[in-house]
């Protein structure tokens, strides 16, 4: 178990008054390359070849949602694919690419009607869709299950063919805030606090391997925006305020 | 003109920089000049012009590099969320309409333009539910070249180089790399009230030139947000209505755009 080192930290949030929050953390990550999604980002992912897989959500007015464009951009930020979605659906929170297909994850709030779908990524014919609970922020998929976060501190794992839920596992070390981007690697998942500027690493149960701080403080406007995650090699790979950011883990 | 705050060397040695200073241009110069004798505050602005711009809702304003104007302007809308016209205008020297590109494809306000020779970055931004972007035009046909979505509450923007300099209205100056638009830092401004009261924003050798809401006042900051020095802005007497809006650099003069009418100060003794 690494030592903990508490990392403290001043944002735009904080004031004269209040002291700096603290991060607890094992170490810092170091930001090493920044892009702007071109429109409002709701889900990233990678392409393992320093590209992204980004989902923008199109609105011609406030709440309402026209298509969602799924690009796929190279290391470059050239296009190389573009899929268009104009069919009605509520907001979208969170993608995951796997080979020829594409998860999507809609509808976050208790109100809106909240599903899972699959999609061929050259076509964008639906292979599968499954309902899922509310408060679902971002996906990943690890062999044939599919991990979701939800808002409420906790890890689930539905079949990726049938959408059986498999497991589900409380994220006790974000008691503090809410669970938002999610990324699978070998050694567990990693899973963003909405508010704390940490990333924690858990097990299937749940449990933390290690956390990591992000370099921008603590700050409380990204809780509302939404924050996603993936994974590039070794490199985590951050979705927030529409900045996608590659982090270095140490 | 007005002179601003206090903290002046001795009689004899401002004297000495005083005739120094009337022979600098350079603003660049005289700063460096200022600051070396410890008084970099010592600075005041001249109100050397002023002009009603030529169409309404101004919204944005960049010098053109050759003495001409970029201008933006938007439609107000009945329905806030409705889409509104925006034009985007070119005038020469003499006031002379070089072009003009209009759009009406966007409800989210605009705030703010910069124009970069190769392109002009119109800035859309208002609240959480708005499509909060920076547009990348082609100057010659206003076709659309990119578009860099932002978080909420950029006010104003200018450009350095390969960067753009965002206002963000709760006291921040943010850079963004021009090609991709990530984030390259941020910059807190801890000498502006808290509660969202930054607005224009301008570049130069000098540092970078900033406007805030309660005052009528330039304050010119450096890179990590330090204040160098600030200046009042002499020509207007509206106490209920402070300098806001964008603010621009033209290579001699600063140009503040407030409501629909242009001014331009210089910077001296």
């Amino acid at each position: 178990m690494k030592r903990a080192l508490v990392v403290a930290a001043c944002t735009a949030a904080c004031t004269a008054e209040a002291p700096a929050p603290a991060i607890v953390a094992d170490y810092t990550l170091e930001a090493v390359q920044a892009v702007a999604g071109a429109h409002h980002v709701v889900g990233v992912d990678t392409d393992g070849a320093n590209g992204l897989w980004l989902a923008y959500q199109m609105q011609s007015a406030v709440y309402t949602f026209d298509d969602l464009r799924i690009v796929h951009l190279d290391a470059a930020g050239t296009t190389l694919s573009e899929l268009r979605l104009t069919e009605p659906e509520p907001g979208v929170s969170g993608i995951a690419v796997a080979g020829d297909a594409i998860w999507i994850s809609y509808g976050v709030g208790l109100e809106d009607e909240r599903r899972l779908r699959k999609l061929d990524l050259s076509t964008g014919a639906e292979l599968a869709s499954f309902p899922i609970e509310a408060g679902i922020q971002d996906i990943a998929v690890r062999d044939n299950v599919v991990l979701m976060s939800s808002t409420w501190r906790e890890l689930v794992a539905i079949d990726a063919t049938t959408g059986i839920e498999q497991w589900r596992a409380p994220l006790t070390d974000l008691a503090a805030s809410e669970a938002r981007g999610i990324a699978v690697t070998p050694a567990g998942t990693w899973v963003v606090s909405s508010t704390e500027s940490r990333a924690v690493l858990v097990d299937d149960s749940g449990a933390t391997i290690e956390t990591a701080a992000f370099p921008f403080g603590v700050d409380s406007w990204s809780a509302e925006d939404g924050m996603h995650l993936a994974l590039d090699g070794t490199t985590l790979v951050l979705h927030r305020r529409n900045q996608i950011t590659w982090y270095a883990v140490p | 003109m007005s002179q601003i705050h206090a903290g002046a060397p001795d009689i004899p040695a401002k004297a000495r920089l005083v005739r120094a200073v009337q022979k600098t241009r350079s603003m660049r110069a005289l700063l460096v000049l200022l600051v070396a004798a410890g008084c970099a505050d010592d600075m005041t602005l001249d109100l050397v012009r002023t002009q009603v711009a030529p169409d309404s809702n101004l919204v944005g304003v960049d010098s053109d590099g050759a003495g001409g104007l970029w201008l933006a302007y938007r439609t107000p809308t009945s329905d806030y969320y409705a889409i509104s016209e925006v034009r985007v205008s070119h005038l020469d020297p003499g006031g002379a309409e070089l072009a003009r590109f209009t759009y009406r494809d966007e409800y989210t306000q605009v705030n703010g333009l910069a124009f970069t020779g190769d392109a002009i970055w119109l800035n859309y931004n208002n609240g959480f539910s708005d499509d909060n972007r920076i547009r990348k035009l082609d100057p010659a046909t206003g076709a659309e070249l990119a578009s860099f979505a932002t978080e909420v509450g950029i006010v104003d923007l200018a450009s350095r180089g390969d960067e753009l300099l965002l206002s963000y209205m709760w006291n921040e100056i943010i850079a963004i790399d021009r090609t991709r638009g990530g984030e390259r830092w941020r910059s807190k401004i801890t000498a502006f009230p808290e509660g969202g009261t930054q607005r224009g924003i301008a570049a130069d050798d000098a540092g970078i030139w900033l406007l805030e809401q309660e005052r009528d006042e330039i304050t010119l900051v450096d890179d990590a947000g330090a204040v160098v020095a600030t200046a009042s802005l002499p020509g207007y007497s509206d106490s209920y209505d402070p300098f806001t809006d964008y603010l621009s650099w033209d290579g001699e003069t600063l140009i503040v755009a407030h409501h629909d009418k242009l001014l331009w100060f210089e910077v001296a003794r």
